[in-house]
């Protein structure tokens, strides 16, 4: 049974069905409701009319006229450009790059001089930021490890030492030992026996050495005071140089740097000499017993020395 | 697939599948992959007509018309490699041609509208030109003044209105083919081939009158 469609649904059609595009029973409702709809019917003809307008007014040449053999011709160039194109491919470019050596060896020598410019410019840029000590890359490298050599703590009660994390908050109070030293001050017997008094301003790394120090003060007596001075604190130097020190520790047994004022003081200890022993003559000797001779002890001289260690 | 009822072939519309590329279309373009001249000549020779048709009827300018098709073919070359058949060649192709005309056609149209071909001009040079489709020749003679009003109401619609038309009524391609060839859905298609023949029929009904 064929249905029956009204004229809204056949409008909707039309289109596709004079283009062919409707399935088998929509076509058939369409062809159906065309047989007795007369105004369906002349929008289905003026339709086909406006298909046959357009392909009767194609511009598309003929396949055997002139303009076709035209086009042919010119379409057979496009064959010699996609050919000249895959001759140029890259590849071709690469080796064609080599065949001529005079553009070779000028890019190769700016190239490395370019390469060795950028590389001296990095150098130098990097030795200053890191080198320097006034640098801004330095004091934000030494504020960044608080109790390294660079950022050394004050040992007391003026470092804080967090037991969580483990950092050391030199702003606040805290607790951290002070440096010890290991010898027994052998390093100085180089230097003469005179009294002397030296202060040095010293830092002490976290494994044990003087990092950097300072000679603040040194005070001598004694009679070659004035000409072995200079000698004395060549000596001192070395001695310096050799200490060594157990680290400052924060409570949680992590070594740190630590500032110090090192007093260096050395003493001569004599003894006092004693009195000569008189035998009366009222005792008569059966010998002659041979005068006591006055007791003279060498001085007993010790060199010593006592160190303080203060805070800077 | 389609079946034959009161002298008309209806078509199914549906998704066009790999068997759009038959085996010997398949073989051409395996061979012009690989870079053989004389398949690529065989290519150019097979579609170098319907390419430039088309690029003329949305142009409207031979000379413009012959570049494209040029620039079509070369593109047509370096982009083969990644065709997969997701359509039948030839649809492909229009595509590419269909793409390339709309980039040049917004600006071109408004600077050469002047040196476009005249639709009397060619007939009165060329005469009537085929047609894929028969046209009875009694209404042929009665729409040979219709044509060219169609086609100068043609010329004024938007650009995807007029190629939609001009690929279903000149080409021949189906609902489904002229969708791929847009890069939009059959529905589409099918409101903007509506629209286009509503207009025209405006103006053929002023015509009348």
């Amino acid at each position: 049974m064929i249905p029956y469609v009204g004229c809204e649904y056949a409008r909707e059609h039309l289109d596709a069905f004079v283009d062919g595009e409707l399935s088998v029973d929509e076509q058939v409702a369409v062809e159906s409701h065309l047989r007795w709809c007369r105004t369906c019917g002349a929008r289905v003809e003026d339709l086909q009319l406006i298909g046959d307008s357009i392909r009767l007014g194609s511009l598309a040449p003929r396949a055997d006229d002139e303009e076709a053999q035209t086009v042919s011709h010119v379409h057979a160039g496009v064959l010699i450009r996609v050919r000249a194109e895959e001759e140029l491919s890259l590849a071709a470019r690469f080796r064609e790059m080599f065949t001529d050596m005079r553009l070779l060896w000028p890019a190769l020598g700016a190239t490395s001089a370019v390469t060795v410019g950028l590389a001296l410019a990095l150098s130098v840029l990097h030795s200053t930021t890191l080198e320097r000590p006034e640098s801004l890359a330095t004091m934000i490298d030494s504020l960044a490890e608080p109790g390294g050599e660079r950022n050394p703590l004050m040992p007391g009660n003026s470092a804080r030492v967090d037991r969580l994390f483990g950092y050391v908050d030199s702003d606040r109070a805290g607790g951290i030992s002070m440096p010890r030293a290991l010898d027994d001050g052998t390093v100085f017997e180089s230097i003469p026996e005179e009294d002397a008094t030296f202060a040095v301003a010293a830092v002490v790394s976290r494994d044990g050495r003087i990092a950097n120090y300072e000679l603040l003060n040194s005070e001598r007596s004694g009679r070659q005071a004035r000409n072995l001075h200079a000698n004395d604190v060549e000596m001192l130097d070395a001695a310096v140089r050799q200490s060594r020190f157990a680290p400052a520790q924060t409570p949680v047994g992590r070594a740190v740097a630590v500032n110090m004022v090192w007093l260096i003081v050395m003493t001569t200890v004599q003894t006092p000499e004693p009195r000569a022993i008189r035998v009366p003559p009222s005792v008569a000797p059966t010998s002659r017993i041979p005068p006591a001779e006055s007791i003279e002890e060498t001085p007993l001289k010790r060199s010593d020395r006592l160190q303080t260690s203060t805070t800077a | 697939m389609g079946t034959l009822i009161s002298g008309g072939l209806v078509k199914n519309a549906g998704a066009v599948a790999w068997s759009e590329v038959d085996t010997q279309e398949a073989a051409l373009i395996a061979r012009c992959n690989t870079g053989d001249q004389a398949a690529c000549a065989d290519l150019v020779a097979i579609h170098q007509r319907m390419v430039y048709s088309l690029a003329l009827h949305l142009l409207g300018d031979r000379d413009e018309a012959l570049d494209l098709s040029q620039e079509v073919f070369l593109r047509v070359f370096r982009t083969l490699s990644s065709f997969r058949g997701q359509s039948a060649l030839r649809t492909w192709i229009y595509r590419i041609v269909i793409n390339q005309a709309r980039n040049r056609q917004r600006w071109w149209r408004r600077r050469h509208r002047s040196s476009q071909v005249s639709l009397d001009d060619h007939l009165q040079q060329f005469g009537d030109v085929e047609s894929k489709t028969e046209v009875l020749p009694d209404r042929q003679l009665a729409s040979k003044e219709a044509s060219a009003r169609i086609w100068q109401a043609l010329d004024r619609l938007p650009f995807d209105q007029r190629t939609a038309l001009i690929l279903r009524e000149v080409d021949g391609l189906r609902y489904d083919e002229i969708a791929f060839s847009l890069g939009v859905a059959v529905g589409t298609v099918k409101s903007r081939l509506t629209r286009a023949r509503q207009s025209l029929r405006a103006e053929l009904l002023g015509l009348r009158t």
